[in-house]
């Protein structure tokens, strides 16, 4: 329904409580008026019973007519005048003879109208020359006859209290649209007062771009749904200004550990190209800017990865696998390093270790560890891999007795750039981006990790694989 | 010209050294901030070239801190950040240039020239008598002909030029030619004048480069 999507919550609201006001309130007022229409005619026809019961007892049927035993009751005041509270009574006779057979003075020359068809006992609406009149139809019987042989006739005037309800009617008729007008800008004006905080958190909210983040809605004083709103959208622009500045970061870093060694090849070459050099200066030089391409290449396959496991498209291929295979492999691959510094790698297990992971995923996760414990490790010093099974998972722990890393340092270690030697590429090349790229392998295969460490005695970095 | 290049990068400091070097400046290597701020702190620099991003201070820093000590001298960041933001901070912490990684040696060069020449007479060419030093051409000339220098050669009588009519302290010039591997063994300077002297000399120009008995040398302007 397209309707009503353009308008604003203060006027839904105001309309919505009209319509809902209004119904209820005709409901009432036709209520109202139809009790107090049934009070009125209740309360007169109460009157007209008595009367007629009166007269109806005043009179006697015989076989020859109508005898009138009570005349003093035709002769009271109410009956004779018509200023005073009057009452009309006329008998009429039915049957063979029927016609008028005596009736009030105070009816002159008009006379009750009649209507035979009825069969007991009537009260109805009628005129007496163009009067309104409340009147009653008694029908009074010979013996045993079922039929009426006359009818007592009682009316009274309504035309006071058709006055009454007509102007009941007439109030109620007017007075619904004005209250109904009045709610409606009542709640209009209350709607909008309570939804005007509510424009300030969209002004504020309108104004924040990436360049002022760190902007933040005002929060109200009382803790009310506009709270929560404003406190969520703050909340929300926390998360969005850490993301933002993280990757800002990331692009930075990322720019920076490119271009570095773009810088460096590039002055090399350009200092040694000035003038002739002898072929040994040559060689040295080019040397030198293999290194650097290495080293960008090395960066480059690195920072590809992360972006691919980083889409949200890439999913893991997880499947039972031997974790001792894979640290079988990644040892063959850090052999040479390690024998390069006099490194012992030794292995513990006990027994199988079956895992559920992305096989290639594990191999570059432990790749970059052991790799690692052997950088950082003194010549001759001990890395042990150790994988142990614990039934629910597998732990598989690499431990180095390496410098260690600070306390301060291991929260962020896992951050991408982040290079706990702030001495970044003087001793010991990396890019960085190891440890984050671990991290971020075993978030996706729901791989716990744990780093320990203390300084001058080495790290130990665990993975708490979900066994098969 | 002596300057001193702070950078974390060997393969950036170790061109940029030698690039130097070869045109007639004495360059030190400092391969954190700490260590940076201290060299060029406690010695005397023409110039400093700084990256911003070092480990244990940063460039920023090293350069509020040293501005504190020496307002004077020019100081040129190096740096991969090349927003007009970090443009901007940049120099406001003091730095009197910057060139964004990577960057062209020459590019640097002339840059280093230009703060070069601000920071003393603010003319590329230094004149004494008949000699005339074209630094941005990096040629000397005597009476309109070409003298052939060594880079030792050039960087000598370019700082004895810059310094005209004030005495230069044999310390002084070994502080400003030669770089801190040097053992200051300040009878060199008297092997190299004399070089200089015979080369101008024969062009014409005698006389030049007088000597100040136990003190040093001067070019006084005539």
């Amino acid at each position: 329904m397209g309707f009503g999507r353009e308008i604003s919550i203060r006027n839904r609201v105001s309309g919505l409580f009209l319509i809902v006001t209004a119904s209820l309130m005709v409901v009432v007022f036709v209520l109202v008026y139809v009790q107090v229409e049934n009070d009125v005619y209740s309360h007169i026809d109460e009157e007209l019973n008595e009367e007629a019961g009166e007269f109806v007892g005043g009179l006697q049927v015989t076989k020859d007519g109508v005898l009138f035993t009570d005349q003093a009751e035709w002769m009271e005041r109410s009956h004779i005048t018509v200023d005073f509270y009057p009452k009309f009574v006329q008998v009429v006779a039915a049957g063979s003879a029927p016609g008028i057979v005596r009736k009030s003075f105070n009816l002159f020359n008009d006379t009750l109208r009649y209507d035979p068809s009825l069969g007991d006992i009537a009260f109805y609406n009628s005129d007496i020359a163009g009067a309104s009149v409340r009147q009653v139809q008694v029908p009074v019987f010979h013996g045993r006859n079922t039929d009426a042989a006359v009818w007592v006739l009682v009316a009274v005037p309504l035309e006071e209290s058709l006055f009454v309800l007509s102007d009941l009617r007439t109030v109620l008729f007017f007075s619904l649209p004005v209250i109904l007008l009045i709610l409606f800008f009542v709640t209009r004006f209350i709607a909008g007062k309570s939804l005007a905080p509510l424009e300030q958190v969209i002004d504020t909210a309108e104004k924040i771009t990436q360049e002022n983040l760190d902007e933040r809605i005002e929060l109200p004083a009382n803790r009310d749904e506009l709270y929560r709103l404003s406190s969520t959208i703050n909340d929300l622009l926390d998360r969005l200004q850490a993301a933002y500045t993280r990757e800002k970061q990331f692009t930075a870093d990322a720019a920076h550990e490119l271009k570095t060694p773009l810088a460096s090849l590039l002055g090399t070459l350009e200092v040694l190209i000035r003038k002739p050099r002898d072929p040994d200066r040559y060689k040295a030089r080019i040397e030198l800017c293999i290194d650097e391409l290495k080293r960008m290449s090395g960066l480059i396959d690195q920072l590809l990865l992360l972006a691919r496991y980083d889409s949200a498209a890439f999913k893991p291929d997880i499947a039972a696998f031997d974790a001792r295979e894979a640290v079988v492999k990644v040892l063959d691959r850090v052999e040479g390093q390690a024998r390069g510094k006099n490194i012992d790698i030794t292995v513990r297990n006990n027994g199988q270790a079956m895992v559920q992971v992305d096989a290639s995923m594990l191999e570059i996760m432990l790749d970059n560890i052991v790799s690692n414990a052997v950088k950082y490790s003194e010549r001759g010093a001990p890395v042990t891999i150790a994988l142990e099974n614990r039934g629910e998972s597998v732990t598989c722990s690499v431990t180095d007795a390496g410098p260690g890393i600070s306390p301060e340092k291991v929260d962020r270690i896992f951050e991408r750039f982040y290079r706990a030697d702030e001495s970044r590429n003087s001793q010991t090349s990396g890019t960085g981006l190891g440890l984050a790229i671990v991290k971020k392998l075993a978030d996706i295969q729901h791989i716990t990790l744990h780093l320990s460490s203390s300084e001058h005695e080495g790290t130990t970095v665990a993975f708490e694989i979900p066994a098969a | 010209m002596r300057v001193l290049i702070i950078e974390d990068e060997p393969g950036i400091a170790n061109f940029l050294k030698e690039g130097l070097e070869e045109e007639c400046f004495a360059v030190d290597v400092a391969n954190n901030g700490r260590e940076g701020l201290s060299m060029a702190l406690s010695n005397d620099y023409d110039l400093l070239v700084v990256d911003w991003l070092l480990p244990g201070l940063s460039g920023v820093e090293v350069c509020r801190q040293f501005r504190k000590e020496c307002p004077q001298v020019p100081v040129i960041f190096l740096t991969a950040k090349d927003t007009l933001d970090d443009v901007i901070f940049g120099l406001e912490s003091g730095a009197s240039d910057y060139i964004k990684k990577p960057f062209a040696f020459e590019g640097l060069l002339a840059r280093i020239r230009v703060q070069l020449r601000t920071s003393f007479s603010g003319n590329p060419l230094l004149q004494a008598g008949g000699v005339e030093m074209n630094l941005a051409a990096h040629r000397v000339t005597c009476n309109g002909k070409d003298v052939l220098l060594t880079p030792k050669e050039f960087a000598l009588l370019e700082y004895l030029l810059r310094n005209r009519g004030i005495v230069c302290t044999r310390s002084r010039i070994i502080e400003h030619v030669w770089d801190i591997h040097f053992d200051a063994d300040t009878s060199v300077i008297d092997v190299y004048v004399n070089f200089l002297r015979k080369k101008l000399d024969v062009s014409g120009c005698t006389d030049l480069i007088e000597t100040v008995r136990g003190v040093g040398y001067v070019i006084r302007e005539k």
